[in-house]
């Protein structure tokens, strides 16, 4: 008897699925097998394949994910004190009416499954064509295996009131389990809006397989803020990709927020297609015990007088390992290009460990790119600053390692958000202790 | 309050102190002089507890504790405070957030609860202006893009906040104008009372002009070679180090 291989039995668990052959998403059908066909040829990455070459999929194919998740009627508290947001939720990669808002918002909201018309015509030219590329065998996963999708779209010149709070909670069970939800959100002329994508799971054993993918189309001034908090516990398995497209003056933001866990790994791409086109990315990664994390991001100057921005800075305590890929690349037509990149680690232990490969690549000859990357550990000098004004060496470490990761989380524009991961920040400085070996 | 027996301190395998002296009691204001690489920092980096020193020798009493037992926090919580001589810029951490960490771990230390935010910010504001810096520099990163004059008066408005029994003011004076001169004397003057003692190391008798001494004593070769009152600096001034060096004794 031969075992299969991870990729056979995905295809084949993704097949088998209810969804799969819901009447409903019927429509999306040949989408769907096409991106199996796709994956079967692809396969999941290895060792072997460069972007994923320091994060191994092994706990992946280990474990027992390949189902659906069983019915759940309870969920995380997902509130944002102080913030008021129109909310959407997933429970294991389903949608939760319940407790979702879906009737009676200023915007355009349609799940798949209940999408009709020219909501559909648009899904089906648009789901897929950001995340086509060689690179995102997960995403592919995700397209065949789709559960649920939600289609968002803000208006021509229209400014939300409120930010859309997108929830991805994941309940405990007795099985492991996968969610594989999905979004499709369009910002249309000079629309603005503010999108939280809050992935969460009630602390619990069972492993837990989630894969997102979020592809974002923002037409010719258009505005978004986007926030991706990974606050899963360590039993989530997380591969999340965001793909942007960005018209002419489009302005994307992003703030990512990640906890890292046994599996953890955030792709972001952006497109700069059209000329004036704006990007700035702020993401912070924090690691403990033996977690792992690992960052992609991808920006593509396609077009003149396009402007990006990224700093990236991650803290490890333990013996975590986090890698960074961050990789700009600038087209033959991108003249003008101004970008800058920036990876910063900060290790609160010996034993931790950061791989940061920042990669340019430039075909223009009048742009203005810059790139950095570091990895240090709390500055001596300061510790021993603090040390002597009466503060103890935990404490110090503390307020010096706040003060690296607050550079990034100051940049967020809502100071509830910026409130709401402080105590993740302030948990994972819990009990830092000073090691002499540093 | 201070008493130093026959230190003998090195770095990196290099004997920078050897044997040094020192006894200060409470209120006194003590001066020490001397040629650059005569062991004057070294004294108060010890003095603090800069890890990268080794003590070989020699006993450091404070207050009838021995100093070389502490960690720098517990020295800081016990009442000495280093001004140094090159601050630390330290970007995120706002200078009020600091001076109120530092402050409470102080108070913790002796009992106390923690300061009121009201409070600690109308003496934060009240004692900045001794030093004549303006408001903002509080909400500023701690010396964050300082010049060299600001992080100066900024180690003394620290001194203030946590009004140290000992204050060590290490070359404090060197890199200012008169005015800022005038700025960090005005502190130190503000701190003096019969309890604390300061212990000022300076390569000039310029700051002596403006926190008069009641010692004043020759560091050369790490140990002090002579002592005497507030002439000595004048004198020190007027015939610079040379003829004190020379009366010593050459060889081992």
């Amino acid at each position: 008897m031969t075992e299969q291989t991870f990729e056979t039995r995905s295809i084949e668990a993704a097949r088998s699925q209810p969804q799969f052959q819901a009447e409903t998403l019927r429509w999306l059908q040949p989408l769907r097998e096409q991106s199996l066909e796709q994956l079967a040829e692809l396969g999941f990455p290895t060792r072997k394949t460069e972007i994923w070459r320091y994060t191994s999929i092994y706990p992946l194919t280990q474990g027992d994910f390949l189902r659906p998740a069983p019915a759940q009627d309870t969920g995380s508290d997902f509130a944002i004190p102080g913030l008021d947001s129109y909310c959407l939720v997933f429970q294991n990669g389903v949608l939760d009416v319940q407790r979702s808002q879906l009737d009676g918002l200023p915007f355009e909201v349609v799940p798949f499954s209940q999408a009709s018309g020219e909501q559909q015509e648009f899904i089906r030219q648009h789901l897929g064509t950001l995340v086509g590329s060689q690179d995102h065998p997960f995403a592919l996963l995700n397209t065949g295996w789709l559960q649920e999708g939600l289609l968002i779209r803000i208006a021509k010149e229209q400014r939300l009131d409120k930010p859309i709070q997108v929830v991805f909670d994941h309940s405990e069970a007795s099985n492991s389990y996968t969610a594989q939800p999905r979004l499709l959100v369009q910002v249309e002329h000079h629309g603005e809006a503010v999108l939280i994508e809050q992935h969460l799971a009630q602390p619990g054993n069972t492993e837990i397989f989630t894969n997102t993918v979020t592809e974002v189309f923002m037409a010719e001034g258009a505005k978004l803020t986007h926030y991706q908090l990974n606050l899963e516990p360590e039993n989530v398995l997380h591969v999340g990709n965001v793909q942007v497209s960005l018209a002419a003056h489009a302005q994307y933001e992003s703030h990512q927020f990640s906890l890292a866990g046994k599996l953890k790994r955030r792709d972001l791409e952006v497109d700069l297609n059209q000329s004036g086109a704006n990007a700035r990315l702020f993401a912070i990664y924090l690691g403990r015990n033996s977690q792992h994390v690992d960052y992609r991001t991808v920006l593509n100057h396609r077009a003149a007088h396009c402007t990006s921005e990224e700093l990236v800075k991650g803290v490890l305590r333990d013996e975590a390992r986090a890698v960074f890929n961050g990789r700009i690349h600038i087209y033959p037509d991108a003249q003008q290009t101004l970008a800058e990149m920036n990876n910063r680690n900060l290790l609160l232990s010996k034993n931790a460990e950061v791989n940061t490969k920042p990669e340019l690549e430039i075909y223009a000859d009048d742009v203005k790119c810059a790139h950095g990357a570091t990895v240090g550990q709390i500055d001596k000098e300061s510790l021993f600053y603090l040390r002597s004004r009466g503060i103890d060496s935990a404490e110090a470490y503390r307020i010096l390692s706040d003060a690296f990761v607050y550079e990034v989380l100051d940049q967020m524009p809502q100071p509830e958000i910026l409130a709401y991961v402080s105590r993740w920040v302030e948990e994972f400085h819990d009990r830092v202790v000073l090691e002499e070996s540093l | 309050m201070l008493e130093i027996k026959n230190l003998r301190v090195k770095i990196e395998d290099k004997e920078i102190l050897k044997g040094l002296n020192l006894t200060v009691r409470p209120g006194e204001v003590h001066a020490i002089m001397g040629p650059n690489g005569s062991g004057k920092s070294t004294l108060s980096n010890v003095l603090a507890g800069r890890e990268e020193y080794e003590v070989t020798d020699g006993e450091i009493w404070f207050e009838g504790r021995n100093l070389l037992e502490m960690e720098p926090e517990e020295r800081a919580r016990e009442g000495i405070f280093l001004a140094f001589q090159y601050p630390v810029e330290i970007p995120g951490v706002s200078n009020l957030q600091f001076l109120r960490t530092a402050l409470n771990n102080i108070r913790k230390h002796h009992g106390e609860g923690e300061i009121d935010a009201g409070t600690f910010l109308k003496e934060a504001r009240e004692k900045i202006k001794v030093v004549n810096l303006d408001p903002s520099f509080l909400k500023r990163g701690v010396n964050e893009g300082f010049s060299g004059g600001e992080k100066k008066r900024n180690e003394i408005l620290q001194m203030l906040m946590l009004e140290p029994k000992l204050a060590l003011l290490d070359e404090t004076d060197s890199g200012l104008d008169i005015d800022a001169l005038q700025m960090v004397a005005n502190g130190v003057n503000a701190l003096r009372s019969p309890e604390r003692s300061v212990v000022m190391v300076t390569h000039y008798q310029r700051l002596l002009n403006y926190i008069v001494p009641d010692h004043v004593h020759v560091l050369a070769d790490g140990r002090i070679i002579k002592s005497g009152g507030r002439e000595l600096a004048l004198e020190l001034e007027e015939k610079g180090y040379g003829w004190l060096l020379s009366e010593q004794p050459t060889g081992a």
